[in-house]
């Protein structure tokens, strides 16, 4: 039983159709790897996933609810949190804020905990920013917690936004397209974080990329979309598929047939 | 995956520069102890002690300005030795204006009361403004708009001189249930108006403006419950056990008390898990949607508690000028606000509360520019003097003069984390 799943989403801006009957699912512990050109409908599924878009039609079924339509901040507590494609650290707040603020259902972000009930508000404060730090510290940026994030490199930001939604305790994970403008040499350390995501911690991950190597290293499941699912399997089946290869450059190869 | 353990290692290792502008190292020893915070904490909590005039007369003076100098004397050496310059030169700022004060201008016992009053009831309305603009990045011009409402509503609840036309009737409260019934009504007025809580930049700021105007329309045009242009005159001053709070250095024990608790629940909240969520929601708004942040509902919240304070803080005011005139509740007033938390540091609790003893204090210097002018030429025998008679066109210009300089070199105010965008 899959834990998100996307069934028959339309979506189109304008009379553009950008997605087209498009459906997938996502597993706990796999990566499921969405891939496919620029302006494929990519980034616009994952938005439609997260609250940020709404669909023409279809749905997305979370955990057993129905969730499309739902605003943002309902999705991640039906328990979806994804990171952005530029890195969207929190300027102005340190390493380890960033990281708490993530934290669900915080009690003292009421105003009548924080006005009234201090003493309550500070264990739980404590308590979660001991989870938070647990958080850096397995990603090993534990100095970084009290640096302001703004003062972080940008892989340091992009770990830091990692941890940021491992923190949110979320059962999906979205991730947009996390190697882009990451150092080739660090490209092996993020797949492997992701990939103990799935394996470790028991997430349901889902990853837009652009990089087919990382994909097929990493994922568990591939889906080519190109305003449609194209084809969908196994890394070892779509690697390939000629439709894989249409689907980037817009034509069959006629050799092949 | 074999290499889960390294990786990650090598991805925060291997491109950092340690040695990055900005980054905060954790403090050891006293330093960790006598921060700058607690320090400008102390230095202030001393200040405004010792603002309060115990008599009157030549005594108080000296002692005044000697707690000034030996607080600004321990605020140099603080901010000297942690190498924070922007504290130091408030500090000497603060210094050299207090002994220019006591021994050049010579004001009276009675003026710095007053003086003490405004700033407890501008401290009031820039910590809130400060939550709004500072925090959650609600850049408000409305803020006067509701400290106008507050001050009405306060002045038409206690206040008997109005007309109203026949069939209306006017309601009317005791003193202390009036105050928190003025800010409700604020609150209530800021809710009406929160749809334009959707828009975003610079437009959420024309919409402001928009209310701002139509607020200050409403109160001149709702005659016979404002009197309009007349203004609504004796509104009572406060009476505590038969103890009449009626000159200004007896308001002063009034309004400092309640600036301090508005103040304690705006640090309470801004210094909380909630001030988390709208420093998130300022940073970036989109993020803070993504892990589970209401944002519009929080932007409300934040639009109607400010509002609130700011109604609380038109009642204090309205009940010390004893006058509720609609030309104090203007736009321009909501620009001072704002310059208020900009002078002593947008997303700093404390830096709103300086910031307008600040404001005060430099609006009153620049009052004095004649005079201090003349005090140079005795001096300075080639210091050109300023008549007293063009004051009012120097002190804008130096107000303007002053915050060119301070958005030049210091845009983030005096113990600002960041500059208002």
């Amino acid at each position: 039983m899959a834990i998100l799943e996307v069934r028959n989403v339309n979506k189109s801006f304008g009379g553009n159709l950008v997605l087209e009957d498009v459906s997938m699912n996502a597993e706990l512990g796999q990566v499921t790897s969405l891939i496919g050109p620029n302006g494929a409908g990519k980034s616009t599924l994952l938005n439609i996933i997260s609250g940020f878009l709404k669909a023409d039609s279809g749905s997305v079924v979370m955990d057993g609810h129905e969730i499309i339509g739902s605003p943002p901040f309902k999705c991640f507590k039906a328990g979806i949190a994804r990171t952005f494609q530029d890195s969207q650290v929190l300027f102005y707040m340190n390493g380890l804020d960033n990281v708490v603020v993530s934290s669900p259902g915080q009690k003292g972000e009421l105003e009548y905990n924080a006005l009234l009930r201090p003493g309550m508000v500070a264990a739980e404060e404590s308590e979660r920013r001991a989870e938070a730090m647990g958080h850096l510290t397995d990603l090993n940026i534990q100095s970084k917690a009290t640096s302001l994030s703004q003062a972080l490199s940008y892989g340091q930001q992009k770990l830091l936004e990692f941890a940021r939604m491992l923190n949110s305790r979320a059962q999906v994970f979205l991730l947009d397209e996390p190697m882009a403008g990451i150092h080739p040499d660090l490209i092996a350390g993020l797949s492997a974080m992701i990939r103990s995501a799935a394996v470790d911690h028991g997430k349901a991950v889902i990853l837009v990329e652009h990089n087919l190597k990382v994909v097929m290293d990493v994922s568990d499941y591939v889906v080519v979309v190109r305003g449609e699912v194209v084809v969908e399997g196994p890394p070892s089946e779509v690697e390939n598929d000629e439709r894989l290869t249409s689907a980037f450059l817009g034509f069959v190869s006629n050799a092949a047939t | 995956m074999t290499t889960d353990a390294q990786e990650p290692q090598a991805l925060s290792d291997g491109e950092v520069d340690e040695e990055q502008a900005g980054a905060v190292v954790p403090l050891e020893g006293w330093r960790a102890i006598v921060t700058p915070q607690r320090t400008l904490i102390a230095f202030g909590a001393l200040m405004l002690l010792a603002l309060i005039p115990f008599g009157t007369g030549h005594v108080t003076g000296v002692f005044v300005t000697t707690v000034h100098a030996v607080c600004s004397v321990a605020v140099l050496v603080v901010a000297a030795m942690q190498q924070r310059y922007g504290l130091g030169a408030f500090a000497l700022f603060i210094l050299v204006l207090s002994l220019l004060w006591r021994f050049e201008l010579g004001l009276s016992d009675e003026y710095m009361a007053h003086l003490i009053v405004i700033a407890s009831v501008f401290s009031i309305l820039a910590s809130s403004l400060n939550m709004s603009v500072g925090y959650t990045g609600l850049m408000s011009l409305s803020h006067a708009g509701f400290m106008g409402i507050g001050a009405y509503a306060f002045a038409v609840l206690t206040t008997e001189t109005l007309n109203p036309p026949p069939g209306a009737e006017v309601f009317s409260l005791p003193y202390w249930p009036s105050i928190i019934v003025a800010g409700l009504v604020a609150s209530v007025v800021a809710f009406i108006v929160s749809p334009i809580l959707r828009l975003r930049g610079h437009f959420f700021v024309l919409a402001t403006v928009t209310v701002m105007l139509s607020l200050s329309q409403v109160i001149l045009a709702w005659r016979w419950m404002t009197n309009g242009s007349l203004a609504i005159r004796e509104v009572p001053r406060p009476v505590i056990f038969g103890y009449a709070f009626d000159t200004a250095d007896k308001f002063m024990l009034f309004s400092i008390p309640i600036a301090i608790i508005c103040i304690i629940i705006l640090w309470r909240l801004v210094e909380s898990p909630y001030g988390r969520v709208l420093t998130t929601i300022r940073a970036n708004p989109a993020v803070a949607e993504s892990i589970g942040k209401n944002v519009g509902f929080v932007r409300l919240r934040v639009y109607v508690i400010t509002a609130f304070f700011a109604g609380v803080a038109g009642a204090v005011y309205v009940s010390y000028v004893t006058v509720a005139a609609h030309s104090q509740y203007l736009v321009e007033f909501s620009t001072f606000l704002l310059i208020m938390v900009v002078l002593g540091g947008s997303g700093r609790w404390l830096g709103a509360v300086l910031g307008a003893l600040a404001y005060v204090t430099v609006s009153e210097v620049v009052r004095y520019v004649p005079e201090i002018t003349e005090w140079f030429h005795s001096y300075i025998s080639f210091f050109p003097v300023i008549p007293g008679e063009k004051t009012g066109g120097i002190t804008t210009m130096t107000w303007g003069a002053l915050l060119f300089f301070l958005m030049l070199f210091r845009p983030q105010g005096i113990i600002g984390r960041y500059r208002l965008e």
